[in-house]
């Protein structure tokens, strides 16, 4: 028999500071965290702007995370913060929690800017590998040189002394979605009666950021300044790199009422398609988009027109932002015109590998205080993009089941659905 | 009632195209050299490469080529050939899922050498602007080679791709059958690649490979397929979990203690075990209740470490094993391989595999 999944803990790190409270706030305000930008050090990169979390203040408010022999890089250290603020919420101890398991997605660890270009004079990957075991110090507190990429799975379930299953998962822009849905699968099906779900990533970084320039994936436009990410704007320009890290709790109804634990909302549906398309372009009719989003509402043994709210994938990249809407409008038919659609990113960027999560949690903050955040930037919709977006935070907007949307590079599709917990 | 899922033996693809069975058998050996990059770590270090794959016969469009690297082309040369040495089965099935272990990509070595002659964040910037391949971010980016496998073997459905190393293939196994019970999915291609031996390949995983007395890497893919189309060979039971403090294998033991016990007609014969090398004396104390006269093949000592790829090469050669195996004259009943995984998180897991009943 099948267990009901409900989320009852909730975890932030964001360019807003640690905490749900802080996050949520400023996305239903619209109070856009894109500023201006540059790597540390260099004049006239290309990308301005983007939404960076200031690192020193996080590391004086948590200075254990910021370990002395630089093991732990960037994306994991806003991960585990993250996974520590979601386990406080949710008034867990670590009792018992030998079928806990946990189930992430964070971008590679890169080497910073700084490690990089500090290699000087060498002449081959051995000797940098040599000069590394040298000069240990240039392996700063961001690096990554040491760092695999199960990095954050396997601190979190250390730190935790989970004993349930340990999820990596790869899955571009949709991976932290993904998680989120086999964490749920997981639960489920009785494999465990908690996860820690979501994901942390980052790509304020030269290496990375310059090979999404180069694909011509991220905005480079200075034309609207901090108001740079418009998802569905006739004016977009591509997508806005972000950075950080939120993880939810997921638990077994079961398990969860047997402790008494608040529940915000339960996750009821989960589906995830491929494209099977050129990895350069989304499918141009949807195809892989609709069959994630089908696949939930099937899933959650749901019709369309019971979903109120979409909280769309929504990049402000030309191709994206049209084929999801088109999608949209196919799945839900003569419903969409009463669906309500928001784009998080436009408020706190695109935060690649981790987008799913911190999208997942205002989706449920969304269906618990019954209202839809803000697309903001949404000027002139698209004559492509015809759905209903919510240019405003809409409040006593009360609406049963919500969707959460993600489609990563090459066709990855992935698609939450919560429910009000009664 | 649950409807069977049955097992089809794909590709393992080796250095210089070694066959799995013959190398644990000692019939053949692949070529190693030593890993320069480990004496600067400090480790004995040795490696079998693949080098690349030609894959011009499977006709792979322009987008294929432009954003593969010979890693993501071990995968899906392997992952392809397994599809079409399977066609029937793809072409009955309607829904079709993937998953593999993935690693993580490396620039190629060319690349690597020239951007690390930089001085400054300034000068690393100028010079990724000018002369980054335009698409160098789909060729780092791992999931590409999903997205190339999913187009060029036409699957549309459920999907997960893992890292890292074994717990990787091991997570896809589990999770694509898991899927196929759960009847997302009627087909599910489930595989796994090595990463390409290179000094940063070395660095991210140095702490893991101190636990290792001796470090033999190789470049490796592997394919196979789960449906629930018949064959002679089933999945009969799976598990994961994370071991306890200190590495007590106590809930691992008992869950496969109980599994076995669901299938009294089944008689174990061959435990079939990757990530062993840091320590197969401990491994053979801790099976040795539950293994009763199993013979405990360590795939490492044949192949030498796979990563991601070691659980579905161990499930190929399981397959084959059942194929092959030779029942005793006193001998009664159906024949087991336990495929067992021990991965650097601490999670083990396993799939039992059997012969249909």
């Amino acid at each position: 028999m099948k267990q009901k999944v409900v989320i009852t803990g909730l975890g932030v790190v964001s360019p807003y500071g640690v905490g749900v409270t802080p996050f949520w706030s400023a996305v239903k305000k619209g109070q856009g965290a894109i500023s201006n930008w540059q790597p540390e050090g260099v004049s006239n990169y290309p990308v301005r702007y983007a939404a960076a979390i200031a690192i020193d203040p996080l590391q004086q408010q948590f200075p254990g995370y910021f370990p002395a022999d630089y093991s732990v890089e960037r994306r994991s250290i806003f991960g585990l913060i993250a996974a520590e603020n979601a386990v406080a919420d949710a008034g867990l101890t670590k009792q018992n929690s030998a079928r806990w398991g946990v189930s992430v997605c964070s971008g590679v660890p890169e080497a910073d800017d700084q490690t990089l270009a500090a290699l000087v004079s060498v002449n081959s990957p051995q000797a940098a590998l040599v000069l590394l075991q040298q000069r240990h110090q240039l392996v700063n507190k961001m690096g990554g040189f040491r760092c695999g990429n199960d990095l954050l799975a396997t601190a979190i379930a250390s730190q935790y002394e989970l004993e349930g299953p340990v999820l990596n998962i790869s899955g571009a822009c949709a991976g932290a979605t993904q998680a989120i849905g086999l964490a749920y699968k997981a639960i489920q099906r009785g494999e465990a009666d908690l996860m820690l779900a979501g994901g942390g990533d980052s790509v304020l970084n030269i290496r990375t950021n310059s090979a999404l320039v180069s694909l011509g994936a991220c905005s480079t436009s200075q034309r609207f300044g901090n108001n740079l990410c418009r998802p569905f704007d006739q004016d977009r320009s591509g997508l806005v790199a972000g950075e950080g890290a939120a993880m939810l709790v997921l638990e077994s109804e079961q398990h969860a009422k047997a402790r008494g634990a608040t529940i915000y909302a339960e996750l009821v549906g989960y589906g995830s398609s491929l494209d099977a398309y050129k990895v350069t372009a989304p499918h141009p009719e949807g195809t892989g988009a609709v069959a994630a989003m089908q696949a939930a509402i099937a899933d959650a043994g749901l019709e369309p027109y019971q979903i109120g709210h979409i909280n769309a994938h929504g990049t402000s990249t030309p191709l994206n932002d049209v084929v999801e809407s088109k999608a949209i409008e196919q799945v839900f038919g003569a419903a969409a015109s009463d669906l309500l659609v928001s784009a998080t990113k436009s408020v706190i960027g695109h935060w690649i590998a981790a987008a799913g999560a911190p999208e997942a949690i205002a989706t449920i903050l969304a269906l618990r205080e019954k209202c839809v955040p803000p697309t903001i930037n949404l000027c002139n919709a698209d004559p492509d993009c015809r759905l209903r977006y919510a240019r405003t935070l809409t409040e006593n907007f009360p609406h049963q089941f919500a969707l959460s949307n993600s489609f990563g590079f090459g066709g990855i599709n992935a698609s939450l659905i919560f429910g009000v917990y009664p | 009632m649950l409807q069977p899922i049955y097992l089809h033996r794909g590709l393992t693809l080796l250095p210089g195209q070694a066959d799995l069975r013959q190398l644990l058998s000692g019939a053949t050996q692949l070529v190693s050299t030593a890993v320069p990059a480990g004496s600067a770590l400090d480790l004995e270090c040795h490696g079998s490469y693949l080098g690349d794959v030609d894959m011009s016969d499977l006709a792979p469009d322009r987008s294929v080529k432009k954003t593969t690297e010979r890693q993501s082309r071990w995968l899906i040369n392997t992952a392809v050939r397994t599809k079409d040495a399977l066609t029937p089965l793809f072409s009955g099935a309607e829904t079709k899922g993937l998953y593999i272990g993935l690693g993580t990509v490396d620039c190629d070595e060319a690349d690597e050498q020239a951007f690390l002659a930089s001085c400054t964040t300034q000068d690393l910037s100028d010079h990724k602007l000018t002369h980054n391949n335009p698409m160098v971010g789909l060729i780092l980016l791992n999931t590409t080679a999903t997205s190339h496998i999913s187009q060029m073997c036409q699957i549309t459905g459920q999907n997960c791709c893992f890292s890292h190393l074994q717990d990787g293939g091991a997570n896809a196994a589990i999770e694509a059958s898991y899927d196929l019970a759960e009847q997302r999915i009627e087909l599910a291609l489930v595989g796994g690649g090595a990463h390409k031996i290179t000094p940063w390949y070395l660095l991210a995983n140095e702490t893991y490979w101190r636990s290792f007395s001796k470090l033999w890497l190789t470049e490796a893919a592997a394919f196979f397929v789960m449906s629930h189309q018949p064959s002679a060979n089933r999945l009969l039971a799976r598990y994961r979990g994370r071991r306890g403090s200190g590495g007590d294998w106590t809930a691992l033991i008992r869950q496969l203690a109980l599994h076995l016990t669901e299938w009294p007609k089944h008689r174990l014969m061959q435990i079939i075990i990757s990530g062993g090398m840091p320590d197969q004396q401990q491994i053979k104390l801790q099976l040795q209740n539950v293994a009763g006269a199993a013979e405990l093949i360590f795939i490492e000592d044949g192949c030498g470490f796979i990563g991601a790829a070691s659980c579905a090469a161990a499930v190929n050669l399981a397959l084959e094993l059942l194929q092959d195996n030779v029942a005793g004259p006193d001998a009664e009943g159906l024949d087991a391989v336990l495929v067992l995984t021990l991965g650097p998180s601490q999670q083990f897991s396993y799939l039992l595999t059997g012969k249909q009943p």
